[in-house]
């Protein structure tokens, strides 16, 4: 693993596994997104699989969605939540909607639009991954981590563990500063002693 | 049958923590090896839990 965060880019020559080959086939299909939550973190090695795959893209107007729509059905993807490209443009305002290999509901893309701060700054701010069939956009790290401990505060260790993955992985190459400045905007400051 | 909550507790805590002590363990596994050796692992373990 190569990773240079200052550039913006890790280089990982990682051996792709089924959940791999479901994200980059989906992904493959846009320019602007960024990875975020769980996949992140198995991504780069943590032992677990998942159902489903949280991915964040920008506000756009319903003539930019239709054109992704089209796309994303050509590739032989469907919309679990409805087979209207309006219904699911409006979906899009309060919830994500799904999208999964047609008749395979397991693993699904959890499509989500930007509608916060956190959001906008992990799309500012994304992090390129190139692996051997091509690459991907992920949240910068420190916000992952910072993330998933605010995740973890309910009590949900998974989480927590997520987090504790990457931090281990990471914590010689991220941004420190960067990282605690999260961690107490967050006010995740007990849960990040738990991990460290 | 009797349940002892304050054990079922301390219980779950020592398995967090044993988790924990694994992730480090598995995490020190991942920098010190090639990506296509530990990925391999991975791998079983992803593509087993996706075709159950």
């Amino acid at each position: 693993m190569e990773i240079n965060l200052e550039k913006k880019e890790i280089i990982l020559n990682k051996n792709i596994n089924e959940l791999d080959k479901f994200v980059l086939d989906f992904c493959r299909n846009f320019d602007n997104y960024v990875l975020v939550s769980g996949y992140v973190s198995i991504l780069f090695g943590r032992s677990r699989a998942t159902e489903d795959v949280d991915l964040l893209i920008p506000k756009m107007p319903l003539e930019k969605f239709k054109e992704i729509w089209d796309i994303i059905k050509e590739k032989d993807f469907e919309c679990i939540n409805t087979l209207n490209v309006e219904d699911a443009f409006k979906m899009l305002d309060e919830y994500a909607i799904r999208f999964c290999r047609k008749g395979k509901p397991v693993p699904n893309m959890e499509f989500k639009r930007s509608s916060n701060e956190i959001h906008e700054y992990s799309l500012k701010n994304k992090i390129k991954v190139k692996i051997k069939d091509g690459f991907l956009f992920i949240s910068p790290i420190e916000m992952q981590i910072a993330y998933k401990l605010m995740l973890g505060k309910g009590g949900n260790e998974k989480d927590l563990e997520d987090a504790k993955h990457l931090y281990e992985l990471f914590k010689e190459n991220i941004n420190k500063e960067e990282l605690f400045n999260l961690i107490n905007e967050f006010g995740v400051e007990e849960q990040f002693e738990i991990i460290k | 049958m009797k349940i002892d909550f304050e054990e079922l507790k301390k219980e779950r805590k020592k398995n967090f923590e044993e988790r924990l002590w694994f992730l480090k363990f598995w995490v020190r596994y991942i920098k010190s090896h090639s990506d296509e050796e530990w990925s391999s692992q991975q791998k079983v373990l992803i593509n087993s839990q996706l075709q159950n």
